[in-house]
C-alpha cells in the first residue's frame, strides 16, 4: 500500500557519493559574509519580507569538516555563523542562543570558539558590543546533556547580531541536520557545506519545497591525524600513538536563497514535515579492509537493531528470572487458552509498569532494571512484554515507528532518529496483533491514535516487513441515541453515546486523570439549567477492549405553556462550530481518524403543541465519495424524528481540497445549530 | 559550635520516629472520614526545621502518603530543589502496599537529577532531585525521608497541611528548634492551639500539630489556602545570606536590607548620564521627564533573566544594565530608577508579589513574600508606578499583573507596605459598536469597533505587541466566538496613557450566522460579547467567594435585516442585579434594523458561601440572555 503525500513534500534518499557532479572548476560561490557596514542596515527588497516580518536570518552558514580524534577514529567538527537583523522587540528572543551537546562524562562532545557581536548603527556609525566569556553559561541538563547558553549585549530593535561556534562531536553516526527554512523567521541565504573523508559513506535526507541555488559536489583530498590515547592501549604501551589517515574527500554544497518562514497551521501533525531540511546517517564506513555497511538498507537495519545491546540482543538472551513476572500475571494458571494467556501478560505490563519517556524505543537500563523501577522507556515498557511472551514461548516481535507528532519515517530507508516509537507484533494462531503497553488505558491489540502515522517496520529476523498504520483506515464509529417523551408535562429523555476505539480511549484517558464525576460535572455545567441530568453511567470503562457507552437521563426545564416553543434538536454536537475556520490553507489537514457519526433524535410533541416548522431534510457529499453529511427528519403523527449521519471517508486531505472541507463544514454547523418551532394548539 | 550540633542530633534521634521504624501503613488504620472524596491519605508528616546559627539551618523531613487512586499518583513523586544556598544532604524512601508490608526501599540511583532553570530563565542554579516508585497497585503508601541544609536563614518552610483538594491529613506537624535566645516569629491561622514548646540545654523546641483533616475540594473563587485550612508561617527577626545580613522582624527592617543588597549600584556610564541630561533638562514637567525615561529604557533595553546565588535578590548595577542592554526585574528597576535619581526624580525600588496569586498576601507578618520588583515615582498629585520588563506597556499603568495588592517601597529608611492602585469598574471597560447587515439567506457581515480600557486591555496588549501580525492574523481567524466565519480586515490603535487603550476594528463575514427557515429568522442579537460561564451548582458551598476584577461591557449593535420581518418571540428588555454585577438588555426592532443594546458590569468583592447560589443564578441568567436567539418571521 502506498499513501500519497504530495509532490515536493517527499523525502528524497541519495546516497551523499553519487551527488558527485565533479565540477572542480567553480569551487565555492559564496565565501566569508562580509564585515558589517552601515550598508547592511538598510533591508533588501526582497518578497520574503513584509509587514510579518519581525527579523530577518541575512544569511545562516554551516559547514562539516572532520579531524582525528583521541579515539583512534574521526570526529566531525561542526561549525555554524549565523547573521540577523532584528526588526522590532517581538523577535527578541532570537538574541539568546542555546546549544545542546551530549556530553557523558568518557567522551563528551564539545564547544569552542564561541564569538558573538552585536552590530547597532549610531549616528551613521556601526558600533560593535561582544559577548564576554563570563556571559557563556553552561548548564547541566540532565546526566548526559549539556546546554551552553548565552545572549547577545546591546541588542534593541534594529540592531544586527552575529555569532559564530564550532562543536566537535565524536559521534558521527549521524552529522547535524540542516534547517534551511525555520518556523518563524524568512531567511535571506542558507548554506551547508560538507567535506567527508571517503572513509564514511552518508545518505542524506532531503525534504521541503524549496530549490537548491547550489547543489554541487567535487572531491578532495587531506590528511588527517588519529590518535591513540595512552589509557587506552595495552598496559605496557604508556606512550599516546598517532597515526596520519591520508583519504580522499566528498566535498558537497548546498544553498537557498529566499527562504520564507514556514508559518504552521493548525490540524497538521507537525510542522517538521514540511520544512526545507537535509539530515545525514552513515551509510558505509572503511574498516581499514573493506566496506562495512552501517544500517544502509532495512535489512540491514533489522540486523544492526537485532544485534543491539539496548534493543534486540536482550531479547535473545534465555532472561528466565522473567518467570517470576510471567508467574505474577496469572498467565501459567492451567486451562485458559493461549490468547488469553497473552492479554493477561500485556494488562498485567500495561497497567503495572509506567512509561517515562514516548520517544526513545531503547532499552535504557535492563529488563531486570525496569522490573524492578516499575517504569521505563516506551523501549524498555514494549521490549520487556516482548520478552515475556519469548518465556511462554510465543512468536513476538519488535515494530518501530515513528508517532505523528514526531514527524513522517521512511519506508525507503532506514532513517533511524525519525524512529521514536516501537510497539509489539504478536501472532497467536493465524491472527495477528499489534500491542502497545506504554499506554496502560489501550485494550489488547489497540494503538494510540498517533500511533497511525504511515509506515512502521517489523524488526524481525524471518518475516521482517514495512506495514502501515495510516489514519484513512481507522474507522471510528460512533452512535448517539437521543429519545424524548412527555411525562406529566414536560420533556424527560434519555442519551446514549456509543463511541468508537479512539474516542472510548481519549475518554478513559481523561478519566483516569480527572474522575467520572468531573466528566459529568462538566456534562451538567454546559447544560446550566436547560436540562437536568441524572443516573449517569459509563459502561465499559474498564473494559478496554471494548467500546465505551455513556448513558444518562435528563429533563428539559422548560417554561410550561409558552406559545411558542423552539426546540433544539442537536442536544449534543461536536459541530456546533466549524473546525475549519481558517480561509485558507498551505499544508494538508491530518486529522486523527476517518470517521462516520450518527445522531438519531426522537421527541414526542408536548400536549398541546402543533409543529409550526421543522428543519428541512438535506444531504450533502464532499468531493464525490470521501464524505457525506445527512440531515432527514419528518413528523409521523405526534413524533418528530431527525437521522443526522456525518461520514468521512479519510482523514487525510490535501489543500487544495481544504475550501470544500471547510464549506462541507459550514453547512453541517448551519444544518446542526437549525430548531424545530412548536406552536400552542 | 559543634557542641550544639551534636546536641541537636541527638535530641533528633529521641524524638523522632524515623524512618524503618515499625509504623504501621495498613490502609485499613485509615479512619473512614479520611478516605471519603480523598485521592490521598497523609499518614504521618514531621517536619523539623532547626537553626544551627543565624545564618544556617537544617531541615528534616519525614512523611508518609497513601495513594488510594491513579489520581493520586500526582503526589507519589519526591521533588526536592536545591542550589548554592542549600543542599540536599539525604533521602531515604520506601514503598508498601496496602497491607502496610514493606515492598522496597529506594535506590540511590534511581533518584534523577534534573536543571531547574525554566525556559524564562537564561540561567539560574536551581536544581531538582526527584524520584517516584512508579507503583500501581491501589492503594499504596510511600514514605520518604530527607534532610536539607541551608546557607542562608532568609525563608523559613511554611505549614500548610492540606496542602491540595481530595487530600486527606491523618497527622501532620512541624518543629523549629532553635537556641533558646533565637527570636523568629510565628502567625498561625486556622489553629486554636499554642505550640507545644520545650526547653532542653540551651535549645527550645516549638511544635505544631494536627490530627484527622478531612480531604476538601477546591471551590470557584475561593480564598487562599492559608485562610480557610489550618497554617503557620514562619519567618525570621536576624537572618543571613551570602555574608548579608539582616532582619525581618517588621518591614522597615526587612526593606532596610533589600536596600543595602542594591545600595550603591545605580552609577551610570557617562554616555548614558548625558543621555538623560540631554532627554530631560529642556523639561520641567516631572512626569514628562519620568515618561521620556521610560520610554528610553523600553526602547533600549530587554528582558532576560540570570539568577545565581545572591544574585536571586540583589540586581546587577546600573552600569551593566546600560552596556549588555538586558536585565531581570531587579536589574531594569534599578536602572530605570538611576536614570530618574539622574534627573533629580525621586523614585522607591518596590518588591510585589506579581501574577494572579499576588491579590493574597500576609501584611502583618513581614516575611520575603514577593516574586517581582518594580518601580513607583511618587508625584505631588498622583504616583507613578512603572513596570521594567515590559518594552510595550504605557508609563504609569500597572496591569492586572500588580494592580490592586500591597507592595514594599525600599529606601534608605527602610520599607514601607503601601497598596498599588487598583482598576475600577468603569475604567476596566469594554465598549464595542457594530454595524452589521444579514441577508437573506442568514449570512452576516459586520463592521465591529471595540475600545479596551484598562484590565480589559492587557491579554489584547500582549498579543499584538508579542506575536506577528500574521499570528494575530491567526488567532482572530480561529478564537472568535461565532460558528463560521471570516476576518476581511483588521486593525489595532494604542493609546498610550496611564490609563491606555486599545482601539479594534475588525472587518468580518460570518456566512450561516443566521438561520433562515420557511419563514422564519433565527439570529442572536449578540455578536461578539457572550458570557460561556456556567458554574456547578454546589449546595455545599464551604468558603466564601472572592472576585478581585471587575468591568463594565457596553455594546450597541446595529442590525440590518431583509425587509418583512417582525418580531416573532422576545422580551424586549432583559435586565437583573445581584451581589455579582448588573445586567441590562435591550431588544427592538425598527424598520428593517434590529436594535440591540447591553450593558454587563460585574462587580468585585467578597461574599459568604451561602450567595454562591445566587452567583451559579446569575452566570445561568447572564448565559441565558446572551446566548438565546430572537425569532423574526415573516409579515403575513
Amino acid at each position: 500500500m502506498i499513501t500519497r503525500r504530495p509532490i515536493g513534500l517527499i523525502a528524497n534518499v541519495l546516497c551523499l557519493l553519487l551527488l558527485q557532479s565533479y565540477c572542480f572548476a567553480q569551487d565555492r560561490s559564496k565565501g566569508e559574509p562580509a564585515k558589517i557596514t552601515a550598508k547592511d542596515f538598510v533591508l533588501p527588497e526582497s518578497t520574503i519580507i513584509d509587514s510579518n516580518t519581525n527579523a530577518i536570518v541575512l544569511s545562516e552558514i554551516g559547514s562539516v569538516n572532520f579531524e582525528g580524534n583521541q579515539h583512534s577514529s574521526l570526529s566531525y567538527v561542526f561549525k555554524k555563523k549565523v547573521r540577523i537583523k532584528i526588526l522590532n522587540a517581538k523577535a527578541m528572543d532570537l538574541a539568546t542562543v542555546s546549544i545542546v551537546l551530549y556530553a557523558p562524562n568518557e567522551v563528551p562532545e564539545k564547544l569552542s570558539d564561541i564569538a558573538a557581536t552585536t552590530y547597532n548603527l549610531e549616528n551613521g556609525q556601526v558600533m560593535e558590543t561582544r559577548l564576554e566569556k563570563q556571559d557563556i553559561f553552561s548548564r547541566q541538563i540532565d546526566k548526559e546533556y549539556v546546554e551552553k547558553k548565552f545572549t547577545l549585549p546591546g541588542v534593541k530593535a534594529g540592531s544586527i547580531i552575529e555569532y559564530t561556534y564550532t562543536k566537535t562531536s565524536p559521534y558521527n553516526f549521524n552529522l547535524p541536520a540542516w534547517n534551511f527554512q525555520s518556523e518563524q523567521y524568512p531567511c535571506l541565504w542558507s548554506e551547508y557545506d560538507v567535506e567527508i573523508p571517503q572513509t564514511y559513506y552518508y545518505i542524506f535526507v532531503r525534504q521541503g519545497v524549496h530549490g537548491f541555488v547550489i547543489d554541487k559536489g567535487s572531491e578532495g583530498k587531506k590528511n588527517y591525524k588519529l590518535t591513540r590515547r595512552a589509557d587506552q592501549a595495552a598496559l605496557y604501551d604508556r606512550q599516546n600513538e598517532d597515526f596520519i589517515l591520508s583519504a580522499m574527500t566528498t566535498k558537497h554544497q548546498w544553498a537557498m536563497k529566499d527562504i520564507p518562514a514556514l508559518r504552521p497551521e493548525r490540524y497538521l501533525s507537525t510542522p517538521a514535515n514540511y520544512l526545507d531540511r537535509i539530515e545525514f546517517q552513515m551509510a558505509k564506513r572503511y574498516d581499514g579492509e573493506a566496506y562495512v555497511d552501517q544500517t544502509n538498507s532495512w535489512k540491514k537495519a533489522t540486523e544492526d537493531l537485532l544485534e543491539r545491546p539496548d534493543f534486540g540482543f536482550p531479547l535473545q538472551a534465555e532472561n528466565e528470572y522473567l518467570d517470576d513476572l510471567v508467574e505474577k500475571t496469572g498467565a501459567n494458571a492451567p486451562g485458559i487458552p493461549v490468547l488469553e494467556q497473552a492479554k493477561k501478560i500485556y494488562y498485567y505490563v500495561s497497567s503495572h509498569f509506567t512509561c517515562t519517556d514516548h520517544y526513545d524505543k531503547f532499552i535504557n537500563t535492563t529488563f531486570r532494571d525496569v522490573v524492578r523501577k516499575n517504569s521505563g522507556t516506551v523501549g524498555d515498557i514494549n521490549l520487556l512484554l516482548i520478552a515475556l511472551f519469548h518465556r511462554k514461548g510465543w512468536h513476538a516481535d519488535p515494530v518501530v515507528l515513528s508517532t505523528r507528532e514526531y514527524g513522517y519515517n521512511l519506508a525507503t530507508y532506514p532513517v533511524m532518529r525519525k524512529l521514536n516509537y516501537v510497539i509489539v507484533r504478536i501472532k497467536i494462531g493465524e491472527k495477528v496483533w499489534f500491542l502497545d503497553a506504554a499506554n496502560p488505558q489501550l485494550g489488547f491489540g489497540h494503538l494510540a491514535g498517533n500511533c497511525y502515522n504511515g509506515h512502521a517496520r517489523i524488526i524481525c529476523n524471518t518475516d521482517s516487513a514495512s506495514v502501515y498504520f495510516e489514519a484513512d483506515s481507522v474507522k471510528e464509529k460512533e452512535t448517539t441515541l437521543v429519545l424524548m417523551v412527555n411525562e406529566n408535562k414536560s420533556l424527560t429523555g434519555s442519551m446514549q453515546i456509543d463511541m468508537g476505539d479512539q474516542e472510548s480511549y481519549n475518554l478513559r484517558q481523561y478519566i483516569s486523570e480527572h474522575g467520572k464525576e468531573s466528566y459529568f460535572k462538566d456534562i451538567k455545567a454546559s447544560f446550566g439549567d436547560d436540562i437536568s441530568v441524572s443516573n449517569e453511567s459509563i459502561e465499559n470503562l474498564s473494559e478496554l477492549e471494548a467500546k465505551a457507552k455513556v448513558r444518562y437521563e435528563f429533563k428539559m426545564n422548560q417554561q410550561a405553556d409558552a406559545s411558542i416553543l423552539y426546540i433544539s434538536p442537536m442536544l449534543w454536537s461536536d459541530f456546533r462550530d466549524n473546525p475549519f475556520k481558517a480561509q485558507e490553507r498551505k499544508y494538508p489537514v491530518e486529522m486523527p481518524y476517518a470517521s462516520d457519526k450518527s445522531y438519531i433524535f426522537s421527541m414526542d410533541i408536548p400536549e398541546g403543541y402543533v409543529v409550526d416548522e421543522i428543519p428541512k431534510s438535506a444531504k450533502v457529499t464532499i468531493n464525490g465519495n470521501q464524505g457525506s453529511f445527512e440531515y432527514i427528519i419528518g413528523q409521523v403523527e405526534d413524533h418528530i424524528q431527525l437521522r443526522c449521519r456525518l461520514v468521512l471517508n479519510k482523514a487525510w486531505f490535501g489543500p487544495e481540497e481544504y475550501q470544500s472541507l471547510r464549506d462541507f463544514f459550514a453547512f453541517v454547523v448551519k444544518k446542526e445549530n437549525e430548531s424545530i418551532v412548536l406552536k400552542r394548539k | 559550635m559543634r557542641k550544639i550540633n551534636c546536641l541537636l542530633v541527638t535530641l533528633l534521634s529521641s524524638v523522632l520516629v524515623r524512618a524503618g521504624d515499625k509504623i504501621d501503613f495498613n490502609v485499613s488504620s485509615i479512619p473512614a472520614s479520611l478516605q471519603t472524596n480523598a485521592d490521598v491519605v497523609l499518614r504521618i508528616d514531621e517536619t523539623r526545621f532547626e537553626i544551627t546559627a543565624v545564618g544556617r539551618a537544617r531541615e528534616y523531613h519525614h512523611y508518609a502518603l497513601t495513594i488510594l487512586n491513579e489520581r493520586g499518583d500526582k503526589h507519589a513523586r519526591l521533588v526536592l530543589d536545591y542550589d548554592k544556598l542549600h543542599e540536599i544532604e539525604s533521602i531515604s524512601g520506601t514503598l508498601y502496599d496496602a497491607t502496610g508490608k514493606k515492598i522496597k526501599s529506594l535506590k540511590k540511583q534511581d533518584i534523577s537529577d534534573y536543571s531547574g532553570t525554566g525556559d524564562e530563565s537564561l540561567i539560574s542554579d536551581d536544581r531538582v532531585k526527584v524520584h517516584s516508585f512508579y507503583y500501581k497497585v491501589y492503594p499504596y503508601t510511600i514514605e520518604y525521608e530527607t534532610e536539607v541544609k541551608y546557607y542562608y536563614t532568609m525563608f523559613f518552610p511554611g505549614w500548610v497541611p492540606l496542602e491540595d483538594e481530595h487530600y486527606a491529613v491523618q497527622n501532620s506537624k512541624i518543629t523549629v528548634v532553635c537556641p533558646t535566645d533565637y527570636k523568629f516569629r510565628y502567625k498561625v491561622f486556622n489553629y486554636s492551639k499554642e505550640p507545644v514548646v520545650q526547653t532542653d540545654k540551651g535549645t527550645t523546641s516549638y511544635t505544631w500539630e494536627v490530627s484527622n483533616l478531612p480531604a476538601m475540594e477546591n471551590e470557584f473563587g475561593a480564598p487562599s489556602r492559608y485562610e480557610i485550612t489550618p497554617t503557620v508561617c514562619l519567618g525570621p527577626d536576624q537572618f543571613e545570606v551570602e555574608g548579608y545580613s539582616g532582619n525581618m522582624k517588621t518591614w522597615q527592617d526587612f526593606g532596610k536590607f533589600v536596600y543595602a543588597l542594591k545600595a550603591g549600584k545605580d552609577q551610570l556610564p557617562e554616555p548614558i548620564r548625558q543621555k538623560v541630561h540631554q532627554l530631560t533638562d529642556g523639561v520641567s514637567e516631572p512626569r514628562e521627564k519620568i515618561r521620556l525615561l521610560y520610554e528610553f529604557m523600553q526602547q533600549n533595553t530587554h528582558y532576560i533573566s540570570v539568577q545565581l546565588g545572591i544574585g536571586g535578590w540583589q540586581p546587577f548595577d546600573a552600569k551593566y544594565v546600560a552596556e549588555k542592554k538586558y536585565g531581570d526585574c531587579k536589574a531594569l528597576s534599578n536602572y530605570m530608577y538611576s536614570l530618574l535619581k539622574e534627573a533629580g526624580v525621586k523614585s522607591y525600588y518596590t518588591l510585589i508579589k506579581a501574577g494572579q496569586n499576588g491579590h493574597y498576601m500576609v501584611d502583618d507578618f513581614p516575611s520575603s513574600q514577593f516574586n517581582h520588583v518594580i518601580l513607583c515615582v511618587p508625584q505631588p498629585k498622583d504616583t507613578v508606578w512603572l513596570e521594567c520588563t515590559s518594552q510595550t506597556i504605557p508609563a504609569g499603568y500597572l496591569s492586572g499583573f500588580t494592580s490592586d495588592r500591597w507592595a514594599l517601597l525600599v529606601d534608605e529608611d527602610g520599607g514601607k507596605l503601601v497598596r498599588t492602585p487598583k482598576y475600577y469598574r468603569r475604567d476596566n471597560l469594554q465598549s464595542r459598536r457594530i454595524e452589521a447587515s444579514l441577508d437573506p439567506e442568514g449570512n452576516l457581515s459586520a463592521m465591529i469597533r471595540t475600545q479596551y480600557r484598562a484590565e480589559q486591555m492587557d491579554e489584547l496588549e500582549s498579543m499584538i505587541n508579542q506575536l506577528s501580525k500574521d499570528k494575530v492574523m491567526n488567532i482572530l481567524k480561529s478564537e472568535l466566538d461565532l460558528p463560521t466565519y471570516d476576518i476581511n480586515k483588521f486593525d489595532y490603535r494604542e493609546e498610550k496613557s496611564a490609563m491606555p487603550s486599545i482601539y479594534e476594528t475588525l472587518d468580518l463575514v460570518a456566512p450561516n450566522y443566521a438561520q433562515v427557515s420557511g419563514k422564519r429568522i433565527f439570529i442572536n442579537p449578540n455578536i461578539m460579547s457572550r458570557s460561556r460561564r456556567r458554574l456547578h451548582p454546589d449546595e455545599n458551598r464551604k468558603y466564601d467567594i472572592i472576585g478581585y476584577y471587575e468591568y463594565q461591557d457596553v455594546d450597541t449593535t446595529e442590525i440590518k435585516i431583509p425587509a418583512g420581518y417582525q418580531l416573532e418571540a422576545v422580551t424586549p428588555k432583559t435586565s437583573f442585579e445581584s451581589p455579582f454585577g448588573l445586567y441590562t438588555s435591550t431588544i427592538k426592532v425598527e424598520g428593517d434594523k434590529i436594535l440591540y443594546l447591553r450593558q454587563m458590569d460585574r462587580y468585585s468583592g467578597r461574599w459568604p458561601a451561602s450567595s454562591y447560589s445566587e452567583m451559579v443564578k446569575f452566570y445561568e441568567q447572564l448565559y441565558k440572555a446572551d446566548n438565546s436567539r430572537i425569532v423574526l418571521v415573516k409579515k403575513e
